[in-house]
């Protein structure tokens, strides 16, 4: 048998009962999962809403009713859980994507600046420099290959690390 | 700039592995005393990472 309320009022009057007899033990339920009032107290209207829209075409009797209600409710609960799974899973990656735009873009800044203290280095510093950082060469082995003196490739080399450290240290 | 006889270059020829061995010990012994400045260690090494 359907539940067949003669009058909209009669239907409300039944509802009325149900939503009393359920509401609680629905709530409880929700909330022993969600740990949450107003989404426990959301879902379980929700649950209502759709016995309200469905009420005509359900089985008369507690068991079905009942059985509608948790169903229901279920579903909306992994519903609930999937939509905030997503929400997470769409701010961690957009988290990781302005992190990524940060890093790039002051690698990006590190890159010009390495570039322009280069161009700004006098020519025997960044060639010594560069014997060094570029080819592995010894001081001594600078020294014999530009015909110098070690403290003088030494006095170049720290000269350029001193502009390095300079124009570097918001970065390093 | 000195640093406890350590200088930039030092640190510099042992962070590019082109130091000898004297110098290496140099910079080995103050990296274990309490002149150690892991700052300037660490600007020095920064240094040669970003200008390869």
């Amino acid at each position: 048998m359907k539940i067949k309320p003669t009058s909209e009022s009669n239907k409300e009057a039944k509802f009325s009962i149900l939503f009393d007899k359920h509401y609680k033990k629905l709530y409880n339920y929700a909330f022993k999962i969600l740990k949450e009032i107003s989404i426990s107290e959301e879902l379980v209207q929700e649950a209502f809403i759709k016995l309200w829209e469905n009420f005509e075409t359900i089985k008369d009797s507690d068991r079905a009713i009942e059985s509608f209600l948790i169903i229901t409710l279920k579903n909306k609960i992994i519903d609930n859980y999937r939509k905030n799974k997503t929400r997470e899973k769409h701010n961690k990656l957009y988290t990781l994507n302005v992190r990524l735009e940060t890093e790039i873009d002051k690698e990006w800044e590190l890159l010009q600046q390495i570039e322009c203290i280069y161009t700004n280095l006098e020519q025997k510093t960044l060639n010594i420099f560069k014997l060094s950082r570029n080819e592995g060469l010894t001081y001594k082995e600078i020294s014999i290959k530009n015909n110098i003196s070690i403290k003088t490739v030494e006095f170049h080399i720290s000269k350029a690390l001193k502009v390095f450290r300079k124009g570097l240290k918001d970065y390093l | 700039m000195k640093h406890s006889q350590t200088t930039e270059t030092d640190l510099w020829a042992y962070i590019s592995k082109t130091v000898d061995k004297t110098t290496s010990k140099k910079v080995e012994s103050w990296m274990a005393s309490d002149a150690f400045d892991p700052k300037l260690f660490e600007e020095i090494k920064s240094i040669y990472d970003n200008t390869k």
